[in-house]
């Protein structure tokens, strides 16, 4: 079934109705989780009152960061074993989205530690793995930039995505690990979810939403790797028929 | 229904974390699209420039 989709032609054709509509989707329900955020929901008083607002604003984006990471692992691993290029343009094309990503939850973590805590940055062990994440996504970018060639840069790339999954599962488990500021788990709990459901949907909608934008610009910048080596093809064509 | 609630001390830490989180989302949307734009501009220019070739050699 992987080889069905490992083909450039059918992903262009498959992509190009699928992307906007996920774009489509994905703003409408980050939209309404936004909007529920700010206008609808009630404060939870037990942390900190109208400030748990912050909630629809970042666990989402903070949800999608380490779905992002670990969706790249995934496609490296797909390329590292089958060698599908499809795959490969999707890990390099989820870099820089994965990486802005966690920039917007940091921040945004960071305003709301401020806000709670009185302290914008902690060495918490949650927040200093997903500072490591970035890092990751950061070192993958270059990895691939300083390699001469495309193959020798999916490969490395693909070494260094797998070698810090456990990074970036630390990040799920640091919270219940080691004593932090940072909040312990609230949704996956044994006890079920400690967030009362009001609050809970529009949060949900808000990661179904980013999870559907960021596949949509997966798809996006996968078909703009496809244009350029269409074009770098068409290059070399004419330099050959110059020569 | 006010555009903007009075969240009292807690408003510049709410709207904070709402506008980094929209400033990123359109950041990325916009480079996205500009990015696949000038990816395809680039082919269809080499495509163009190799069939007006054609025709001048035809």
């Amino acid at each position: 079934m992987l080889s069905t989709f490992a083909n450039p032609a059918r992903f262009m054709a498959l992509s190009r109705w699928l992307a906007p509509l996920f774009y489509a989707v994905g703003g409408a329900l980050i939209a309404y989780c936004l909007y529920q955020g700010i206008y609808v929901v009630p404060p939870i008083e037990r942390q900190g009152g109208d400030i748990a607002r912050n909630l629809q604003a970042h666990v989402p984006v903070a949800y999608i960061a380490t779905i992002g990471y670990y969706s790249m692992a995934a496609a490296s691993f797909v390329w590292f074993i089958w060698r599908h290029e499809l795959a490969d343009m999707a890990a390099k094309s989820m870099a820089p989205l994965g990486l802005a990503y966690t920039i917007a939850a940091l921040a945004s973590g960071s305003i709301w530690g401020q806000g709670t805590w009185g302290t914008w940055w902690a060495w918490d062990a949650r927040l200093t793995a997903t500072l490591f994440m970035a890092f990751l996504y950061l070192g993958y970018i270059f990895l691939r930039l300083a390699m001469e060639s495309r193959q020798k840069a999916a490969r490395a790339g693909a070494i260094l995505t797998m070698l810090g999954v456990p990074i970036v599962i630390m990040i799920k488990f640091s919270v219940d690990m080691f004593l932090t500021l940072h909040q312990g788990a609230s949704i996956l709990t044994a006890e079920g979810p400690k967030i009362p459901w009001v609050h809970l949907r529009p949060m949900f909608a808000g990661m179904a939403g980013h999870m559907l934008v960021f596949s949509a610009m997966t798809m996006t910048l996968m078909r703009a790797d496809i244009y350029k080596r269409q074009a770098a093809r068409w290059r070399e064509k004419r330099l050959a028929g110059a020569r | 229904m006010s555009l903007f609630p009075d969240f009292a001390e807690d408003a510049v830490f709410i709207w904070g974390a709402y506008g980094v989180v929209v400033v990123a989302l359109v950041g990325l949307l916009v480079g996205t699209w500009m990015y696949v734009r000038s990816a395809k501009a680039e082919l269809s220019r080499l495509r163009k420039d190799a069939s007006d070739t054609d025709e001048r050699g035809a």
